[in-house]
């Protein structure tokens, strides 16, 4: 008994290591300007209008909206052209498809820093630069690999008899796809949204060279552009951390476990 | 009938084909040739071919080497700890004793967030003025604050610590769900054997985790030879060049001194070291099905 409740502690100290920062932040986000410096934890006085002030300051409806359209956008678009690509690459085989399969799995090796210069270049030239579009069929690119690698795993354990019935009933494939094979899927379906949810609410790099206008940022390169104006005060940073970390904090309460079973899952066999 | 699904597979497979040719091949394939040019990235025409000259200008480069010691100590320090730490808190909440699933949590937090934002968290707390100097000073275990990222011999270390602290809580998740799948027989045998906790855990667990630990430390080594953000943000490779990784140092090229062609010479060495991470890679997925 007495071991239990040392493990708990000490567990619980632990768990400090990770939360004290977090609280920290939390913390400096509601000082008043002559409290960031003075104090370690505790204020005498909270001051939630340091929100508001951030939330305009900063443009953070705009980069909620921004985020919101690109990841939105380029989540969809992923999940429709990689489940179709993965059907094909696994029940609608033709000569060559195995080649390609094991070629888009190759894009999964390639970091975008690797190529953000041609990205770039290519970009300009099809007048996409500073676009959200150049962004939504970049990370769509960048989404596919791993996504296509997931489908195809799923749909590999949905038995070939419920397919070759659909067939013999006369069923038009792209039926079968829709009407059996997707309500099938959910868990695929699950875990290919978080995983490029996760990547692109949060990708910074590609987001950064290929958008110029200020109104156009995500919240990744707002982020970095507001610190980089030095004069930037810090509870306002706080503040700015704390209102971008907030939506991501509630979707994991809500779906706490298949955000876990979906990165795992993701990670794992990916 | 064969023929038939074949002309559908091809439709339904070619919007992802088009996707990956555009947007992944062409620009890898276009990496190769702007090496070997000069080329300020604004007029397509003032592309200049210059051969091999960037390459040779790579090997004199001392900040170059700078980065890839910085990537390769980068890549080492977190892949081991994020490892070790994972494996243990993975192993601390499979005890399932009270706190657990807060313990869990907490430690998941951060692997929710941006990179971008778990620097300018840490930028803040690691500042002369942040609260990690303001309590040493309040112990009085220093007298002037630490630079933390102002410092040439610290800050890459810094930033390696800000990562381990982001992404223990993934790695700890992956070993979880690896650790759910160890047969309870034989971890009771051995223990009816008499074997102590440690030897349990060296002897029975981890052989059966082989396959996760090899998919985590390759994951952790992908992650490091790619990591951006959190260095940008954090130090932006200074002070003085002394914490640039590849991926940096590819950018301030690119994208601060207009140098494509030179910056394309970087982009192949990233691309060198992944694909021999892909072939690895591939060849643990192969043993595993």
């Amino acid at each position: 008994m007495w071991k239990r409740s040392l493990q708990t502690i000490g567990t619980l100290l632990l768990s400090l290591m990770f939360l004290i920062p977090i609280f920290w932040v939390i913390s400096l986000s509601v000082r008043s300007k002559k409290d960031v410096f003075s104090t370690l934890f505790l204020t005498r006085e909270l001051h939630f209008e340091n929100y508001l002030l951030t939330w305009t300051t900063f443009h953070f409806g705009r980069l909620f909206l921004n985020s919101a359209i690109i990841t939105g956008v380029s989540v969809l678009i992923v999940l429709i052209v990689s489940s179709l690509a993965a059907y094909a690459f696994c029940r609608l085989r033709y000569r060559g498809s195995e080649f390609f399969f094991y070629l888009i799995l190759l894009g999964m090796m390639i970091p975008p820093a690797a190529v953000i210069i041609p990205l770039f270049l290519i970009m300009k030239n099809l007048g996409l630069y500073n676009t959200h579009l150049s962004l939504i069929l970049a990370y769509i690119a960048f989404g596919l690999p791993i996504a296509v690698l997931i489908f195809r795993g799923f749909f590999l354990s949905v038995p070939g008899e419920l397919i070759e019935a659909a067939r013999i009933d006369g069923s038009h494939e792209t039926r079968t796809f829709v009407s059996i094979i997707l309500p099938l899927s959910t868990p695929a379906i699950a875990t290919v949204v978080i995983f490029s949810f996760m990547q692109n609410w949060n990708e910074f790099l590609m987001a950064l060279v290929l958008l110029k206008d200020r109104l156009l940022y995500t919240i990744p390169v707002g982020m970095s552009n507001l610190v980089g104006q030095w004069d930037s005060p810090w509870q306002l940073i706080a503040a700015a951390v704390v209102i971008a970390s907030l939506p991501i904090f509630i979707v994991y309460l809500l779906i706490q476990d298949l955000y876990v079973r979906g990165l795992t899952a993701g990670a794992l066999k990916g | 009938m064969l023929k038939k699904t074949a002309h559908i597979g091809v439709l339904f497979s070619l919007p992802a084909i088009l996707f990956f040719f555009l947007f992944i091949f062409i620009p890898v394939v276009s990496t190769f040739m702007l090496s070997l040019t000069s080329w300020k990235g604004f007029i397509l025409s003032d592309i200049k071919v210059t051969g091999l000259s960037n390459f040779a200008e790579l090997f004199s480069d001392a900040v170059f080497f700078k980065a890839l010691t910085n990537t390769l100590i980068f890549v080492v320090i977190t892949t081991v700890l994020l490892n070790i730490l994972g494996f243990i808190g993975a192993s601390l909440i499979d005890m399932r004793i009270p706190g657990t699933t807060f313990f869990k949590n907490a430690v998941f937090l951060p692997v929710l967030l941006a990179p971008i934002i778990i620097g300018i968290m840490w930028s803040r707390m690691l500042d002369a003025f942040g609260i990690v100097n303001q309590l040493l000073k309040s112990v009085h275990a220093i007298t002037m604050p630490v630079l933390f990222l102002g410092d040439e011999h610290i800050a890459l270390y810094t930033v390696i610590g800000a990562t381990i602290w982001q992404y223990t809580g993934y790695d700890m998740l992956l070993y979880f769900a690896g650790l759910q799948g160890v047969p309870h027989e034989q971890v009771e045998a051995a223990r009816m054997d008499g074997a102590s906790p440690l030897a349990v855990r060296l002897h029975v667990v981890i052989p059966f985790l082989s396959p996760v630990i090899a998919i985590t430390m390759l994951l952790n080594m992908i992650g490091g030879f790619k990591v951006f953000d959190i260095v940008y943000v954090m130090t932006a490779g200074g002070p003085n060049n002394s914490s640039h990784v590849f991926a940096t140092y590819l950018f301030q090229q690119a994208f601060r001194f207009n140098r494509m062609g030179y910056a394309s010479v970087i982009a192949i060495v990233i691309i060198v070291f992944s694909i021999f991470a892909a072939v690895f890679r591939l060849r643990i997925v192969r043993k595993e099905t």
